[in-house]
């Protein structure tokens, strides 16, 4: 009776994930486990759930007891893996992945992650080797597709990257990562309204997802310099991760400083002037910036309609 | 913070405290605008009061704050006093003071947000932190006026 209702729980937990209800899914595994505390497989559910909501010590720790208690679960294994990348632990995520290949050489899913791997670390031919590897594998999973299509964009490939996610679409028409690839597609093209109907298409199927707002927010600013300024600046940050971010930060007020203590030595009061008004600027910039273009995004999301021929 | 159910690592447990929060961009900006001396125990009473999961690891940075800095002064006079460094390189390396103060109070301002949005996610009320850093920023001279020229360098 008690496995009966554990099966359930865990049903209905799935299917709210596919529907994007991640706190229904949530509270379902919560209750699961409050019963069956040594259950793995909703331990490593809720791994892939606290990830969605970017919680990624509590995702760390909830896939670590998902493989104390089954080493070889592949899906705790999986989500393992997708928790050390979003915590660029690259290294970590390199013997997850390869544990899974040594279960399931077959496994294309877990090549595609080592190809993330390897992009994310800059070794871009090792990526496009390994995403074929796994093409070959599944040659219509429209995830890989569209990880196919990101990474010829990101080589400047353009035309292939257009090829790669159209044949994603045509695999699943609705696939919103095809679609927001597609979308960065149109965007590099100068097509700017194509691009966000692209991403509104995807925002509509899943409002929190983090690559379409990406993408929306890169069109609002490809039309406005100011806030196109401040979007580089912050998603080069926010690709840095907290630890190298703060230290970006803190090497900027160095060489601040630094210049500040020789203009004044050498008593060049006009160059010690004008870095004290660049830093300021820069301050009032980084901090005024981030409330500006969020107030522009939130307006945008409010008033965003899906052009009638998309 | 959802009773009945399997315990999350990373959610707050609000303690008897918890109407003192305040979000943690105030206990940053008393760093500027205060000193050290307000801002670290300031965002460790903060940790305390929402039951933040890494308040331990917050104590420890504060902790860790004061001992670095006069750890780094003291080398440093040490160097100056021994002839080792002085003039422009001693003032180069004291900018060292003031960016591992900056650190300290960067790691405890990144510990706290994620705790803090989870906080407020669940319904928790934080109060506005502006007064307090009001009075930070008059007392500062007071505070640090009274203290050795030691420990206002460490906390100011």
């Amino acid at each position: 009776m008690e496995g009966q209702d554990s099966g359930r729980r865990l049903e209905l937990a799935l299917q709210l994930m596919r529907l994007g209800q991640l706190d229904g899914a949530l509270q379902q595994l919560r209750m699961l486990l409050a019963e069956d505390p040594d259950h793995a497989t909703a331990h490593a559910l809720l791994a892939g759930v606290l990830l969605d909501q970017h919680r990624l010590t509590a995702a760390e720790h909830e896939a670590s007891l998902a493989l104390r208690i089954e080493p070889e679960n592949t899906l705790a294994l999986h989500t393992a893996a997708r928790v050390a990348i979003a915590q660029r632990r690259f290294a970590g995520a390199r013997l997850q992945l390869a544990q899974l290949l040594a279960q399931n050489p077959g496994d294309a899913e877990a090549k595609r992650w080592q190809a993330r791997v390897a992009g994310l670390e800059g070794r871009r031919e090792e990526e496009g080797r390994l995403l074929n590897e796994a093409l070959a594998l599944d040659p219509e999973d429209p995830d890989l597709l569209s990880d196919l299509a990101d990474h010829h964009l990101a080589a400047g490939r353009v035309a292939q990257a257009e090829e790669w996610a159209q044949r994603a679409l045509e695999m699943e028409p609705g696939h919103a990562d095809s679609l927001i690839s597609m979308g960065f597609v149109l965007l590099r093209k100068g097509k700017i309204e194509e691009a966000r109907d692209h991403a509104i298409w995807a925002l509509q199927q899943d409002p929190g997802d983090r690559r379409a707002l990406s993408l929306l927010v890169a069109c609002k600013a490809r039309s406005n310099l100011f806030l196109g300024l401040w979007w580089r600046w912050s998603a080069w940050m926010g690709s840095l991760g907290d630890q190298r971010a703060i230290l970006v930060l803190l090497g900027a007020f160095v060489l601040y400083r630094a210049g500040l203590i020789t203009a004044e030595h050498y008593e060049h009061k006009n160059l010690a002037a004008y870095l004290s008004v660049l830093w300021l600027a820069l301050v009032a910039y980084t901090w005024v910036g981030a409330g500006l273009f969020q107030r522009a995004l939130q307006r945008e999301l409010r008033t965003v309609q899906l052009n009638k021929d998309f | 913070m959802k009773a009945g159910t399997y315990d999350l690592i990373d959610e707050p447990k609000p303690g008897a405290l918890s109407h003192f929060a305040v979000k943690p961009i105030w206990p940053l900006l008393a760093v500027m605008l205060g000193g050290a001396w307000i801002s670290w125990p300031w965002f460790v009473l903060n940790g305390f009061a929402v039951g933040s999961p890494t308040r331990r690891r917050e104590l420890a940075w504060a902790l860790a704050g004061p001992l670095g800095c006069l750890a780094l002064i003291l080398v440093l006079g040490q160097l100056a006093v021994q002839g080792a460094i002085g003039g422009l390189t001693l003032k180069y390396l004291t900018i060292g003071v003031v960016v591992f103060k900056l650190y300290v109070t960067y790691m405890l301002f990144t510990l706290q947000t994620q705790s803090f949005s989870l906080y407020e996610y669940f319904g928790g009320q934080l109060r506005s932190g502006v007064f307090p850093l009001i009075a930070a920023a008059l007392l500062r001279p007071r505070v640090l006026g009274q203290m050795p020229e030691l420990l206002r360098i460490v906390l100011g």
